[in-house]
């Protein structure tokens, strides 16, 4: 199936980067303190925890020997050292724990910031969905590694040392016998561990198809059932759900390998360290030989040896799958906005009279294809502007401009005589207000909604801004007005009522510069003539630049501009457009006129 | 209780595999209470005269006896594995299934986000509570009786010393598990906001941007991340405390052992071997129990899961196929609306609509945002069943039809089009997968698309969207026209399908639609006059009401609603008209 390869997979791995780990561990740098308090804290716990089998061993010697008297000081040694590992294992999960989450939460933070920076190229170029896995999922993937991975291998190694040298210390030649089998544990372990890693990687990969598929055919359901795609859906489905069951049999056939190996392994070095420890042993009552209790501290300090060989091994794994999302908050973390504040002591825009000045501007999405070539205007303050096109020819391009979500690629724009580029972006896009084709809603109460233009009006003014677009009507409607909490998907709007609602929110801005980028084509055309009422009082005094293919709606304008071509065809008002023996705007306005025309005709 | 039955139940097909699987359980776990008596036998019968061959003998049995544990260990997890998979595949093809018959209402009420949370989050859920949950506790469950068991015939005094341990790590068990799952569950939660936060901020982005609302954003994003943070931490405090004191606990259970051992074997009540070989079943009977908590949480986790699960299963489509469905003589597009009132929640969204239209004719509905004009087209495919009165198409009430049938007569272009991230090709073919390409060229044709597609990078073949190039609106209302044009039905359904697109453009889609329309019946739903006009008959809704019908002329001459919208409308061509003339 065709859909199924368009799902692009993530990379799930990526090969160690010294110079990403260290940017990544630098995160971790305000909690150096807690780090090496936990890091002590768990020496001694680990210190604490390999004390018992030696203990119980001495005891089992003296028990052997009868000899009782110092018994109740090594029980009271043994539950010292339990009681000291806990306390110890307790405080560390706390400070380790809560280093790592404030780090994580600190590196969500800081992405997510970076990511308001960015300028609107970024966005264009990557689903919602995407940045959406960065900032959630791959966050959270490095949470192991912050929360305990890296201090817990450290341990472990360390555990490992103290294990060989206790052992050692004990008997060197049992010692060295169990750590042949160890090496073939070693290798065994290594070669599994690899082999289960890329069996894992490809159920993610497997999974996250199947996750793509499931979002986006679910978000499509309506055209699914309207299409009767039903059963041939549930075939794509099917099919990338049984990639998952076999891929993950496939995955976890090599996991459960593992603890039968160690098991059958360890099962033969304890007979061995038996057999030669008893060898070892000699006969009955030889001096200077092995004792029971040492055979018996060898095999319990044996059985130790798994846990931290096992976890060590894991930590390769994790690190390799944690430096894929790292690369990848990292690559966003190091994307530069396009548009931004050349310097820090940029001048503030002051309050905007509104004139607007287009000077030999040239521009492209993407450098080889111009949308805009040599387009020079100029627009008086206060006056109302109407781009008109064909879909593509610019229009949506030239308002982007002005309120810098791009910037020009050759000439310049300028505001009441001040480059866009030259004052602080912010204090350009506050005084200005965009209505876009898709009106966007945020979760939340519809008051929120309208508000969200200026955040501290009162609910006053929002009624107000609401009442002057003809949307307090059916707001009022609603079952709990204005604190009807509506979301993006939300059904429970009209396209046509949210448009009033992002109109509502325009106005509440109260800019100076206006901007309606197809904002009222699904409104009907009686609410649009009260809005264009409403909007007729509210666009004295501010420039605004309105797209729109409804006549009605453009021939108010007190300039048109035809765009087509990556540049301005024509420009005036509809009375002088209408002249021009062969304009675009004529032929425009014929076409639709024709409608009417043969209806009048009919009429007549 | 009843969701366990039905966990159960899903269990069910795979109930021989499962015994199999519980034998295995019981027979490696019974190895496994021989090695502490390996143990004693070494320390007993093999040192105090050196006996080799003994020694040996033992030595053999412990790696015979381990190498077949370790088999079944094997088998048993794959068993397992396969069960548990099978089982999540079962619910997952399943829920997907059931996902396709729900109606309009479902997808209305419920998030993406929410339904997608179910099949990953909530399935996996229910696997770990099969894999871990079930079949781990009989497993720790098996091995501390067993190891009762195993240890009691060694030494019933020491045995009893142990049980002493048991409540401690049940009381604290229960402790944390009460604490542990609110804590848990707010975790949860606030990661879902989290979530929602992050994906409006990112979809709404130019909304954002217009407003310079980033700081604004910035610091909203800082709060919930902090939530987020803070109940980590209450997590974090609980698991610090807890989970020490259960190690602790149970770490107590051997210098206990040692001392009791080390009084008995004073007063001569149990020897040197069996004191060492009780200290081999220590772990195994502790374990279980240090599990316990664990396995508490994941149940109840997996139980709630399986409830969320259970409720998506059950909720049975309000729409649904009739037992005996009844065929249309013939699918010609003759629709009868008879009366029908539909509510939305209590808020009446339809009232006593009845509308009759002959095959082949073009209906045109109008009417202010929000009053009923897509509910109403929505009804034919029956999305939603109607309150009151009938809908019948082609001479059957809807509800009597088969569903695929009546909706395979349907072709509906929606006012929110949604392009799937397919090549442009296959989004035409969407109806009609096996249609050859130059049917879907022709579809393409007819709703003036072809030329825009064939400039897009690789023309048919081009992915578009949420993954693939992005098309503008009217762009993107085009294929969505060829698609239901390729559909080929008897009714037609446009929903102010030609919005985003120029008025040139219009005005050619308007032309090929008077092709493409012949011998269908066609409902349009729009705003301007001009698409409107030539219908055969024309309704203008007024809050769910029918409030004016007719022609076109008959419209005009009734000097109401429409003929307001006619003269708003007609205001500009009049002036032009005249601009044209004075020149």
């Amino acid at each position: 199936m065709t859909r199924l390869r368009n799902l692009d997979d993530e990379e799930l791995e990526a090969p160690f980067d010294r110079k990403q780990f260290f940017r990544l561990l630098s995160y971790l740098k305000p909690y150096r303190r807690q780090m090496a308090i936990a890091l002590t804290l768990m020496i001694v716990a680990s210190g604490a925890s390999l004390v018992s089998p030696y203990l119980m061993s001495r005891a089992i010697g003296m028990l052997t020997a009868g000899d009782y008297t110092d018994i109740p000081y090594v029980f009271l040694g043994m539950i010292l050292a339990v009681v000291v590992g806990g306390v110890c294992l307790s405080l560390r999960v706390k400070t380790m724990d809560v280093s790592g989450r404030k780090a994580i939460a600190t590196l969500r933070q800081d992405l997510f910031d970076h990511i308001q920076s960015l300028s609107l190229p970024f966005f264009d170029s990557r689903s919602a969905g995407k940045i959406m896995v960065r900032v959630i999922n791959d966050v959270n993937s490095l949470n192991d590694l912050f929360t305990g991975g890296i201090i817990n291998v450290i341990v472990d190694c360390l555990t490992l040392v103290l294990l060989v040298i206790i052992m050692l210390a004990i008997n060197w030649k049992l010692t060295l016998l169990a750590m042949a089998s160890l090496i073939i544990l070693f290798l065994i372990i290594t070669s599994l561990k690899t082999r289960m890693r890329r069996a894992w990687q490809v159920v993610r990969m497997k999974t996250s198809t199947m996750n793509g598929y499931l979002h986006e055919s679910l978000s499509g359901m309506r055209v699914t059932q309207t299409f009767v795609r039903e059963d041939l859906n549930k075939e794509i489905f099917d099919e990338t759900n049984q990639d998952i069951k076999k891929s993950w049999l496939r995955a976890v056939g090599i996991n459960n390998l593992f603890w039968p190996y160690i098991d059958t392994l360890s099962a033969f070095s304890t007979a061995a360290v038996y057999i030669v420890g008893v060898l070892l042993m000699g006969p009955v009552g030889a001096v200077n030989a092995l004792s029971l209790a040492d055979l018996l501290a060898i095999l319990w300090y044996l059985g130790r040896f798994w846990e931290p060989i096992n976890n060590v091994s894991n930590f390769y794994n994790s690190i390799l799958t944690a430096m894929a999302s790292m690369e990848r908050i990292f690559e966003i973390m190091d994307t530069k906005p396009q548009v931004f504040d050349k310097r820090d002591d940029l001048p503030e825009l002051p309050p905007i009279r509104g004139a607007i000045t287009f000077d030999h501007v040239s521009f492209g999405y993407d450098p080889e294809q111009p949308v805009l070539e040599d387009v020079s205007f100029t627009v008086q303050p206060g006056q109302t502007i109407a781009l008109v096109g064909p879909t593509g020819a610019g229009k949506s391009t030239i308002v982007s401009l002005i309120s810098r979500f791009y910037d020009v690629t050759d000439g310049s724009l300028k505001i009441d005589g001040y480059d866009v580029r030259d004052v602080k972006l912010q204090s350009l896009r506050r005084q200005m207000s965009v209505m876009l084709q898709d009106s966007f809603i945020f979760s939340g109460t519809i008051l929120d909604n309208i508000r969200y233009g200026r955040l501290d009006a009162t609910e006053e003014e929002v009624i107000e801004a609401a009442k002057a677009v003809h949307a307090h009507d059916f707001i009022e409607k609603l079952p709990k007005g204005y604190r009807t909490e509506v979301n993006e998907r939300g059904s429970t709007l009209s396209t046509g009522q949210k448009q009033l609602i992002s109109f509502a929110r325009a106005l509440l801005n109260d800019p100076r510069v206006l901007i309606l980028d197809e904002a009222t084509s699904s409104i009907d055309t009686h609410t649009e003539m009260l809005i264009q009422k409403a909007l007729e009082v509210l666009l004295q005094n501010r420039t605004s630049f309105v797209i729109a293919h409804r006549l009605s709606t453009i021939r108010r304008a007190d300039r048109i501009m035809v765009v087509q071509d990556h540049a301005i065809a024509e420009s005036g008002t509809h009375e002088e457009l209408m002249t021009l023996p062969d304009g675009l705007y004529r032929s425009l306005c014929e076409a639709q006129y024709r409608f009417m025309e043969d209806e009048s005709a009919a009429e007549a | 209780m009843d969701t366990f039955r039905r966990v159960l139940g899903w269990l069910r097909p795979y109930r021989k595999k499962l015994a199999i699987c519980i034998v295995l359980l019981f027979a490696m776990t019974a190895f496994r209470m021989i090695v502490p008596y390996i143990t004693q036998a070494v320390v007993n019968d093999v040192l105090p005269n050196r006996n080799m061959t003994l020694l040996l003998q033992l030595c053999a049995l412990l790696i015979v006896m381990t190498a077949l544990r370790s088999l079944m260990m094997y088998k048993r997890g794959m068993l397992i594995e396969e069960v548990s998979q099978s089982v999540v595949y079962d619910l997952r093809t399943g829920l997907y299934g059931h996902m396709q018959e729900l109606s309009y209402a479902f997808y209305d009420t419920h998030h993406i986000g929410e339904i997608m949370s179910r099949m990953t989050g909530d399935i996996e859920g229910v696997r770990v509570l099969v894999v871990n949950g079930v079949v781990g506790m009989l497993e720790s469950l098996l091995m501390f009786v067993l190891s009762l068991i195993g240890m009691s015939l060694m030494s019933w005094r020491l045995t009893l010393l142990m049980l002493c341990f048991c409540p401690a790590v049940a009381l604290v068990a229960t402790k944390l598990h009460g604490k542990i799952r609110p804590a848990h569950m707010a975790v949860r939660e606030q990661n879902a906001v989290l979530n929602t936060r992050t994906q409006e901020n990112i979809s709404g982005v130019r909304v954002v941007k217009a407003f310079a609302r980033e700081e604004y954003e910035k610091q909203a994003f800082a709060t919930e991340n902090n939530k987020v943070l803070q109940f980590n931490l209450v997590v974090t405090r609980l698991w610090s405390t807890f989970f020490p004191l259960m190690d602790t606990i149970a770490g107590l259970a051997t210098p206990v052992l040692i001392l009791a051992g080390a009084v008995l074997m004073h007063r001569g009540e149990i020897d040197i071997g069996t004191l060492v070989g009780a200290t081999g079943f220590v772990w195994m009977l502790i374990a279980p129990m240090r599990q316990v908590a664990s396995f508490v949480n994941l149940i109840t986790n997996g139980l709630v899961s399986s409830e969320k699960l259970i409720y998506y299963l059950d909720l049975g489509s309000k729409v649904r196929n009739p037992e005996n469905p009844e065929k249309p003589a013939r699918r010609e597009g003759r629709v009868d609306i008879s009366h029908v009132t539909f509510k939305y929640g209590d808020k009446e969204i339809l009232s006593d609509i009845d509308l009759h239209v002959e095959p082949g004719q073009v209906i045109a509905v109008m009417g202010a945002t929000g009053s009923g004009k897509t509910t109403l087209v929505t009804m034919l495919g029956r999305y939603y069943d109607v309150a009151e009165g009938s809908v019948s198409v082609d001479g059957v009430d809807i509800r009597r039809q088969n569903l695929h049938d009546l909706r395979d007569s349907i072709g509906v272009v929606m006012q929110e089009t949604f392009l799937f991230s397919e090549t442009i090709a296959n989004n035409i073919r969407f109806g009609r997968p096996d249609a050859p390409q130059d049917a879907v060229e022709a579809a393409a044709r007819a709703a003036q698309a072809e030329e825009f597609i064939l400039q897009t990078p690789q023309g048919y073949d081009t992915v578009v969207g949420e993954r693939g190039m992005g098309l503008s609106g009217g762009q993107k209302q085009r294929v969505a026209l060829a698609r239901a044009i390729l559909y080929n039905p008897s009714i037609l359904v446009l929903d102010d399908a030609t919005s985003a697109v120029d008025m040139e453009t219009e005005a050619e889609i308007q032309k090929a639609l008077g092709r493409v329309m012949k011998g269908r019946t066609t409902f349009i739903i729009a705003h301007r006059i001009s698409s409107v006009r030539k219908a055969d008959q024309i309704i203008v809704l007024d809050h769910g009401r029918i409030a004016e019908r007719g022609s076109h002329r008959e419209l005009l001459r009734q000097n109401g609603l429409y003929a307001s919208i006619y003269r708003d409308q007609t205001r500009d061509f009049v002036t032009a008209e005249k601009a044209g003339e004075q020149e």
